[in-house]
C-alpha cells in the first residue's frame, strides 16, 4: 500500500505560523505522506494531505493548511511538477464545507419545490386565516387607486339589489363592497378584503343588465373563493424573496402588488358564476354574447396597466370558450337580471 | 557606495497596486454574465471574486492582502436580512397603507417616521457590519483584521448625526463625518494592533463654510435671474402643473422648463468643483489622522485628482455607453490604494493574531442598501 516516496530537493520558503506575522525563512521537503518544514531553530512535520495550493503572489506560490486556516507558507522556488501541483486548489471543498453548501443547497431546492408543488394549496389554506380587518383596507388602497367611484344614490341602490339577487343564503367568505369606477375602460376586478369594483364603460357597453349580472356573478365568486386575498398573499411572498436577494430594499419600502389570477382561479369562478346565476334565475347565456363582442375587440383597447390587473387579461381563459361555456350552462325560470327602472338607474350612476 | 540607507522612519511608505483595468474588466464581464444567467443570486460570489482580484494586487511591504470571504457566506448574509428586515417592513407596509386607505392619512404619515428612522439605523448598523465582515475577511501574512462590537451603538450615533445633519441644514457636515468615521475606526483591529482615528472637524470647517455660502449664493443667484431675468419660467411655475391644451403653450413651457433645468445644472457643476476642494481635504484628513499601532496612514489626494477620477468615471460610462460601470469597483478601490501610503515603524514580529472572531454571515445589510463600492 505505501506510495512511491515523494522525496525531493528542499525549496526555500518563508512560513507564517497564523499566530504572529513573522516571517520565519524556512526549507521545506516532502518525506512521504509528510511535508517536513525546517527552520533556524525548529523543525515541524506537517501532512500533505491537509495541505492546500492558494494563490500565487510576486514571491512565489502560498499553500494553505486545511486544519489551520491562519497558516501560509510561501514557496519561493516552485518545481515544474512534482507534489506541489498534486494539491488540490484552497477553493476546493473540505467535507464540512460541501456538507454545507449541499444543505443550503437543497433546504432552497425544497423550499422551491414546495412552493412550486404545493403553494397553491398552502395560500389557499392561509388565505382564510388574514381577517377581514386587515384585507378590507388594503383593498380599499386599491379601490381608491383606480379612480373616481360613481355614487349617484339610485344606481348604487339599483347594484346593490342584483347583488342581492346573486348572493346565496349562506352569504359570501367575506362580506362585499361594490364600487363602480368612473374610467373608460372595459373591466371589472374583485379585490382583497372583498370589495369588487366594475368600470363604468363595462356597464356603458352592456348590451342588457344580464350582461353585468354575468360580470358581476364572476367577481363575486372570486371574492367568495378569496382568490384576491390568495394573490395578496402569493404576491407579496414571491417578491419579497426576489427583492431581497436583488438587493432592493427601497423597492420593498414600497411594496405594490399586482393582482392578477391564475387561469384555474379563472375557470373556477366562471363555474361558480354560473352557480350564483341560476340561484339567482339569471341567464348565463347573454354574457355570452358580452364575451364574444369583446372577443371581436381582441381588448386592444385597455390601457396595458389595466389589462394586466384587471379580470379580463392574458390570464384568462380565451373569450371564445368561456363564451361558449356560458352559452351551454342552462338556466330555467330566469327573469331579466334588473328592472327597466334599475338599469336606467345603473346606467346613470357616473353622472 | 551601495550600502543600504535604512529609510527614515517617518517617510511615507506607498501600498502598491497592481491592478490593471482590461484583466478587471475581463473578471467583472464574466460576473455580469453569470449574474444574469442565474436571475442576481451569482452576485454574492461575483463581489466575493471583486474583492479577492483588488485584495491579492494590493502589497504592503511587498506581501500582498488576502480577502478570504466566500460568496456563500454573502448569500446566508442576504437570507439573514430577508427575514430579520424585509419581511417586518414590508408588514409594517402593509398595515401603514391600509390604515392611510382607511381614511387616517395623519396617523399613516405619523408611523412612516419611525419606519424611515428605523431604516435609517439600520443603515448605520449596515455600513459598519460591511465594515466588520471586510475587516475580519482581509488577511494579511495570515493575520486577521476585526471590529470589537456588533455595530448595534454605531446605528444610534449614526442616527443622531443623520438627524444633527438635517437640523443643520448640512451645515455639521464636517463634524458628522469625522465623528462616525473616528467611531467606525475606533472599534477596529488588525490583528493584536488596533486601529485608531482622531479626525477633527475644525481644520475641514472653514474650507467647507466657504463651498455652503457659496453654494447658497449660487441657488440664490439662480433664483433672482429666474424671478426678474425670466418672466415665462416664472408664469409657467405659477400656472402650477396643469396640462397646457394648445401646442404653442406647452412648447413655451418646455423651453422655459429646459432652461430652468440647464441653470440648475450649471449651478450643480459649479457646486460640485468648489466641494472637490473640500471633499479631498476631507479624505485627507480621515485617512491622515488614522493609525494601525503606531503606524500612521497618508492619503494623498487632490482636488484636481478627485476632478479627473470623477470625470473619468463619466467619461468611461458614456463612451461605453454604460457598460464601463462595471469597472467601478476598480476604479474606486484603485484612486483609494494608489494613493494610500504608511508613515512610522512597523514591527511585524510584534503583530500578533487577532482574538477577535468574525462574523459567520456576510454584509447583507449593506448589500440590500447597495452602499459599499467594490
Amino acid at each position: 500500500m505505501q506510495r512511491q516516496p515523494n522525496i525531493g530537493p528542499p525549496l526555500k520558503a518563508t512560513l507564517h505560523d497564523g499566530t504572529s506575522a513573522r516571517a520565519i525563512p524556512v526549507q521545506v521537503s516532502p518525506h512521504g505522506e509528510r511535508l517536513v518544514v525546517r527552520g533556524e531553530d525548529d523543525v515541524i512535520g506537517v501532512a500533505i494531505a491537509v495541505l492546500r495550493r492558494g494563490a500565487a503572489v510576486p514571491a512565489g506560490l502560498t499553500l494553505h493548511r486545511t486544519d489551520m486556516p491562519d497558516w501560509r507558507l510561501v514557496l519561493h522556488d516552485v518545481p515544474a511538477d512534482g507534489w506541489v501541483h498534486r494539491l488540490p486548489g484552497v477553493g476546493r471543498l473540505t467535507s464540512r464545507a460541501a456538507a454545507l453548501y449541499a444543505g443550503v443547497a437543497a433546504a432552497l431546492v425544497g423550499v422551491a419545490a414546495i412552493g412550486w408543488f404545493q403553494g397553491p394549496a398552502i395560500i389557499a389554506a392561509a388565505a382564510p386565516l388574514v381577517p377581514h380587518r386587515v384585507t378590507e383596507p388594503i383593498g380599499r388602497g386599491y379601490l381608491v387607486q383606480l379612480g373616481r367611484a360613481c355614487e349617484a344614490p339610485a344606481g348604487v341602490a339599483a347594484l346593490q339589489r342584483l347583488a342581492v339577487r346573486l348572493t346565496p343564503a349562506k352569504g359570501f367568505a367575506e362580506p362585499v363592497v361594490l364600487t363602480v369606477i368612473d374610467e373608460p375602460v372595459v373591466n371589472a376586478l374583485a379585490l382583497p378584503g372583498g370589495h369588487v369594483a366594475i368600470f363604468r364603460k363595462l356597464i356603458d357597453e352592456a348590451a342588457s343588465p344580464d350582461e353585468v349580472a354575468g360580470v358581476l356573478a364572476h367577481e363575486l365568486a372570486h371574492v367568495d373563493r378569496q382568490h384576491p386575498n390568495q394573490a395578496l398573499i402569493r404576491e407579496m411572498g414571491l417578491s419579497l424573496a426576489a427583492r431581497s436577494l436583488g438587493g432592493d430594499i427601497g423597492g420593498v419600502a414600497d411594496l405594490t402588488l399586482l393582482l392578477h389570477g391564475t387561469r384555474a382561479a379563472e375557470a373556477e369562478a366562471d363555474s361558480d358564476a354560473i352557480v350564483l346565476m341560476r340561484a339567482g334565475h339569471v341567464s348565463p347565456r347573454a354574457i355570452a354574447g358580452f364575451f364574444d363582442r369583446q372577443n371581436k375587440k381582441n381588448n386592444g383597447l385597455l390601457p396595458a396597466a389595466l389589462a394586466r390587473l384587471g379580470d379580463y387579461g392574458s390570464t384568462h381563459p380565451s373569450d371564445a370558450s368561456r363564451a361558449a361555456l356560458f352559452r351551454d350552462a342552462t338556466v330555467s325560470g330566469t327573469t331579466a337580471a334588473m328592472s327597466d327602472a334599475d338599469w336606467q338607474a345603473l346606467r346613470s350612476i357616473c353622472r | 557606495m551601495d550600502a543600504v540607507t535604512p529609510r527614515p522612519a517617518d517617510a511615507p511608505q506607498p501600498i502598491e497596486f497592481s491592478g490593471s483595468a482590461g484583466s478587471f474588466f475581463g473578471l467583472a464581464f464574466g460576473n455580469l454574465l453569470l449574474t444574469i444567467i442565474t436571475i442576481g443570486i451569482y452576485r454574492f460570489w461575483a463581489k466575493t471574486r471583486v474583492r479577492a482580484y483588488l485584495w491579492e494586487r494590493t502589497s504592503f511591504q511587498g506581501e500582498p492582502l488576502e480577502y478570504r470571504g466566500r460568496g456563500i457566506e454573502k448569500l446566508l448574509g442576504a437570507l439573514v436580512v430577508l427575514g430579520a428586515v424585509f419581511v417586518p417592513l414590508a408588514i409594517v407596509g402593509m398595515i401603514i397603507a391600509a390604515l392611510g386607505s382607511a381614511g387616517d392619512k395623519l396617523l399613516a404619515m405619523l408611523l412612516y417616521l419611525p419606519v424611515y428612522i428605523g431604516l435609517i439605523y439600520l443603515l448605520g448598523v449596515g455600513i459598519y457590519r460591511s465594515q466588520r465582515y471586510i475587516f475580519s475577511r482581509t488577511s494579511w501574512r495570515g493575520i486577521r483584521g476585526g471590529m470589537t462590537s456588533g455595530g448595534w451603538g454605531y446605528g444610534v450615533l449614526y442616527l443622531k448625526m443623520t438627524l444633527l445633519q438635517v437640523v443643520s441644514l448640512g451645515f455639521a457636515t464636517p463634524y458628522v463625518t469625522t465623528r462616525v468615521w473616528n467611531a467606525r475606526m475606533n472599534d477596529g483591529m488588525f490583528g493584536s494592533l488596533p486601529v485608531a482615528a482622531n479626525a477633527e472637524w475644525r481644520p475641514l470647517f472653514r474650507r467647507f463654510i466657504m463651498v455652503w455660502v457659496v453654494a447658497l449664493a449660487v441657488y440664490a443667484g439662480i433664483a433672482a435671474t429666474v424671478m426678474f431675468g425670466m418672466p415665462d419660467v416664472v408664469a409657467m411655475l405659477k400656472a402650477g402643473s396643469g396640462r397646457p391644451a394648445d401646442p404653442e403653450a406647452a412648447k413655451a413651457t418646455l423651453a422655459a422648463l429646459g432652461r430652468l433645468y440647464g441653470l440648475i445644472f450649471l449651478g450643480g457643476i459649479v457646486i460640485a468643483l468648489l466641494m472637490m476642494g473640500y471633499y479631498a481635504a476631507m479624505l485627507r484628513e480621515l485617512f491622515g489622522k488614522t493609525r494601525i499601532g503606531t503606524m500612521a496612514l497618508s492619503l494623498d489626494v487632490t482636488p484636481l485628482g478627485l476632478i479627473g477620477f470623477y470625470l473619468g468615471n463619466i467619461a468611461i460610462v458614456v463612451f461605453t455607453l454604460g457598460l464601463g460601470v462595471i469597472i467601478m469597483p476598480y476604479r474606486s478601490f484603485g484612486f483609494y490604494a494608489r494613493r494610500l501610503s504608511t508613515i512610522g515603524a512597523f514591527d511585524a514580529d510584534k503583530l500578533l493574531q487577532t482574538s477577535l472572531a468574525g462574523p459567520v454571515q456576510g454584509d447583507g445589510l449593506a448589500d440590500a442598501f447597495d452602499i459599499s463600492a467594490f
